[in-house]
């Protein structure tokens, strides 16, 4: 389309214009005044929002590390959102703002606390900051809703924080205690246990055993030799008889003469022969020899007498000998036979210990248990006391008002102004854009261009359109009324949309 | 300027054809023309009481007797065009069309059928003015017929209420044609108006006694252009055939925004594409 044909165009749509220039003033001035009523009825929206620190990382949190549970700032927007939305913190919302009863019914105030649900935005600003949007009609009203809201949020997070940890603390304290008393008593029962059973143990009762049956080894090996023994001196005792106490005589004498014969020789080293002792260990040997020589002939004559039997020193020996070693028989049976029962009284006493073994190792292992579950808890405890004093001195997770919500001024959003504006431009814009769309669509002629091409021939005239001096008075009167109205519209609009924005409407 | 004049007047009464050569020189030439009218208007005293009867009796354009012509206000009410029109662009649009036919006849003179395509297309409108503009020249006439028995519209070029007209004319054989023919208030220009018997009319149309009284005018005076005014080709596509038959050719007027595609193609099919001698837009 060139200009040529642009031209053409924009007069036909003139000319369109002017044929339908009262319902294109009366559907102007209907879309003006329907979009300047929509403007008028359009609800106002203000909004107003603050912003909280979430603070957890305080002084304390790298001395306590692990040991007091701090609140995470991931959860944190849940939370807000689910204290600040709770049907408790909302009613009291309430109660503060409308002290004059506005909502009084039940009804009323769930309506009421689901608008608020409703136009409450909460969202993350960054690593630790939440941002809290309210918007809602009147600007006193969201002013007033969200500090109640974030006044009263900081109140109910620090003081139910507060009472969660103490009572958490408290909770496990009194775990603590009940952990206490039950160690005590498993303790006691331990003990109890221990006291009423002196077997010992096990490894004791193995080597007394072993012990014991050494003993009884021994005691059996000492005994067959004592036996022994004893066979032989009877044995010995039995050959007394081919012994005469001559021969045994003589033997002494024998021996004494060796003794005097050894002491003449070392008398003889010192002195002669003469002198008088050398005479006298001579003379006595001389006699000893004499005494042998008698022994010897009555051993030979075999004249011996009862009263030389019974006194052989050797076969008295023999006797006694053979006496100590029948007690020393007898005694060692007797050490064989008791510790024989000892052994006996160990075997007893290992059935007992394993016996016992199993009430002992359930008793250890309740001790036990309950032992490690006291010292958590101890541990636990502590931490919870720390967390409980982080809290009441205000140290946990805390919220501080960073951004506080400034008082909205201006409303957002669409504005009445925009109404204004768009109303007037639409109600001029919309018809004559129907009007041009009309003549796009429209199938009917309206150019020549158009029949020359169906008629595939040139025209053979153009018939301009005439206006007679009588249709020219009456367009022009039209023009008049046309322009007159149209200002009239346009004073009646900006008229009420001025008492409107004044606020007379 | 006034030898200017009487050189067209030469020029004109020795029958050559229209001089149509539109510049400067010439529309100070109609503005002359204008004075002459009126001259002619005084000199040449309108009888109405000789209209009333309807006829006329002069063999050349001369003595066509003349009733008093319209003022220029009466002409710019009726929507007709005249010498020294203020507006020129649509007299000039006129004089062309005429031209255009002129030439399409060899410069004898024909009968035209006006027909638009459907009804208020301003058919009646192009006929009284091609009718005007053809009455202009001083040494042709022109003859209005009115056709369209179903919206007449001729009765207004006359200054009189017509007794009869072309339906009356087919339906009474004793009928004269003088009876039928007006002087309107353009010189030059006649008119047969529709008549009293628009029902049955259009059956006349096709009778022979319709194709002899469009002969005999026709071949009455030979400066002497017959235009008929039509029903609308789309809604009376029969009338429009036979008058079309009748007819030396046809101009079809497409309105402004009034028809589609298709009412045009209907409407030239109705006509038949020998007859036709173009499309006019009206705007």
């Amino acid at each position: 389309m060139d200009f040529a044909d642009l031209v053409v165009f924009i007069r036909v749509v003139l000319k369109e214009i002017w044929a339908h220039k009262v319902s294109i003033l009366f559907s102007a001035a209907i879309i003006g005044f329907a979009v300047l009523f929509i403007g008028i009825s359009w609800p106002v929206t203000y909004e107003t929002s603050t912003t909280f620190y979430a603070d957890n990382q305080n002084i304390l949190k790298p001395l306590l590390d692990k040991q007091a549970a701090v609140s995470k700032v991931e959860d944190q927007v849940r939370i807000v959102r689910d204290v600040m939305l709770s049907p408790r913190l909302l009613s009291q919302v309430m109660e503060k703002i409308y002290v004059n009863d506005e909502y009084k019914t039940p009804v009323e105030q769930e309506r009421r606390a689901k608008e608020i649900r409703e136009n409450l935005d909460i969202s993350m600003l960054g690593k630790n900051y939440i941002k809290v949007t309210y918007s809602g009609h009147s600007p006193d009203g969201v002013y007033d809703t969200l500090n109640a809201l974030t006044d009263l949020f900081i109140r109910d997070s620090a003081e139910s924080k507060r009472t969660e940890s103490k009572e958490a603390y408290q909770f496990i304290d009194n775990q603590v205690k009940q952990y206490k008393s039950q160690l005590v008593v498993a303790e006691e029962r331990l003990k109890k246990f221990q006291s009423a059973n002196l077997d010992g143990s096990d490894v004791d009762v193995g080597e007394r055993i072993a012990t014991l049956r050494d003993t009884i080894e021994n005691l059996k090996v000492s005994l067959g030799e004592v036996r022994t023994r004893i066979q032989s001196l009877n044995q010995q005792l039995q050959e007394e008889n081919s012994f005469s106490a001559k021969k045994f005589k003589a033997d002494v004498y024998r021996e004494r003469l060796a003794e005097l014969l050894a002491k003449r020789d070392s008398l003889l080293l010192t002195f002669k022969e003469s002198h008088p002792d050398v005479v006298s260990v001579g003379l006595q040997i001389q006699d000893m020899q004499n005494a042998i020589r008698e022994a010897e002939k009555e051993h030979t004559s075999g004249a011996a007498t009862s009263g030389e039997t019974t006194v052989n020193p050797l076969y008295q020996e023999l006797r006694s000998k053979l006496a100590d070693a029948k007690v020393e028989l007898y005694t060692g049976q007797r050490r064989l036979l008791s510790t024989e029962k000892l052994l006996e009284q160990e075997y007893a006493r290992r059935k007992r210990i394993a016996e016992r073994e199993a009430e002992l190792l359930e008793l250890k292992r309740d001790y036990d248990v309950t032992k490690k579950i006291y010292e958590e808890m101890l541990e636990r405890r502590e931490k919870a006391r720390l967390s409980m004093t982080l809290n009441l001195e205000g140290q946990g997770i805390t919220y501080k008002i960073q951004e506080p919500s400034q008082y909205p001024l201006a409303p957002k959003g669409l504005r009445f102004i925009h109404f204004v504006i768009v109303g007037l431009l639409l109600g001029i814009a919309a018809p004559i854009g129907i009007i041009v769309l009309y003549v796009i669509i429209d199938p009917r002629i309206r150019f020549v261009s158009q029949v020359e091409n169906i008629i595939s021939m040139p025209l053979l005239a153009v018939v301009p359109h005439t206006i007679t001096p009588i249709s020219k008075r009456i367009m022009k009167v039209d023009m008049l009324l046309i322009i007159m109205l149209g200002t009239a519209l346009v004073a009646a609009y900006v008229g009420v949309a001025y008492s409107h924005y004044v606020g007379i409407i | 300027m006034f030898g200017n004049k009487e050189k067209l007047r030469e020029v004109s009464s020795n029958g050559v054809e229209f001089v149509e050569k539109v510049d400067e020189k010439d529309i100070d030439a109609e503005k002359d023309d204008e004075a002459i009218v009126d001259i002619n208007r005084e000199v040449t005293p309108g009888d109405r009481h000789d209209n009333k009867s309807g006829g006329y009796r002069a063999d050349g354009i001369d003595q066509m007797s003349e009733v008093s012509a319209f003022s220029t206000e009466e002409l710019d009410r009726l929507k007709l065009l005249y010498q020294g029109v203020p507006n020129r662009k649509l007299l000039n649009v006129f004089r062309d069309l005429r031209t255009k036919l002129a030439k399409k006849s060899k410069g004898k003179n024909y009968v035209c059928l006006v027909t638009s395509l459907v009804a208020g297309g301003g058919a009646s409108y192009i006929a009284a003015n091609l009718s005007a503009a053809i009455a202009m020249d001083r040494t042709k006439t022109s003859l209005l017929i009115d056709g369209n028995l179903y919206a007449p519209s001729v009765e207004r070029l006359l200054a009189v209420e017509p007794v009869n007209g072309l339906t009356d004319y087919l339906y009474r054989e004793d009928a004269q044609v003088e009876e039928i023919v007006y002087a309107s208030g353009i010189p030059r220009l006649r008119v047969i108006p529709v008549g009293n018997n628009r029902e049955a009319g259009a059956e006349y149309f096709s009778t022979g006694r319709m194709r002899k009284f469009i002969d005999s005018v026709k071949s009455r005076y030979p400066d002497r252009f017959i235009i008929i005014d039509s029903p609308p080709a789309c809604e009376y596509s029969a009338e429009t055939h036979i008058l079309a038959d009748l007819s030396d050719f046809v101009v079809l007027v497409v309105p402004y925004g009034k028809v589609t595609e298709s009412q045009i193609t209907a409407g030239l099919e109705a006509i038949g594409e020998d007859r036709l001698a173009g499309v006019v837009y009206n705007n």
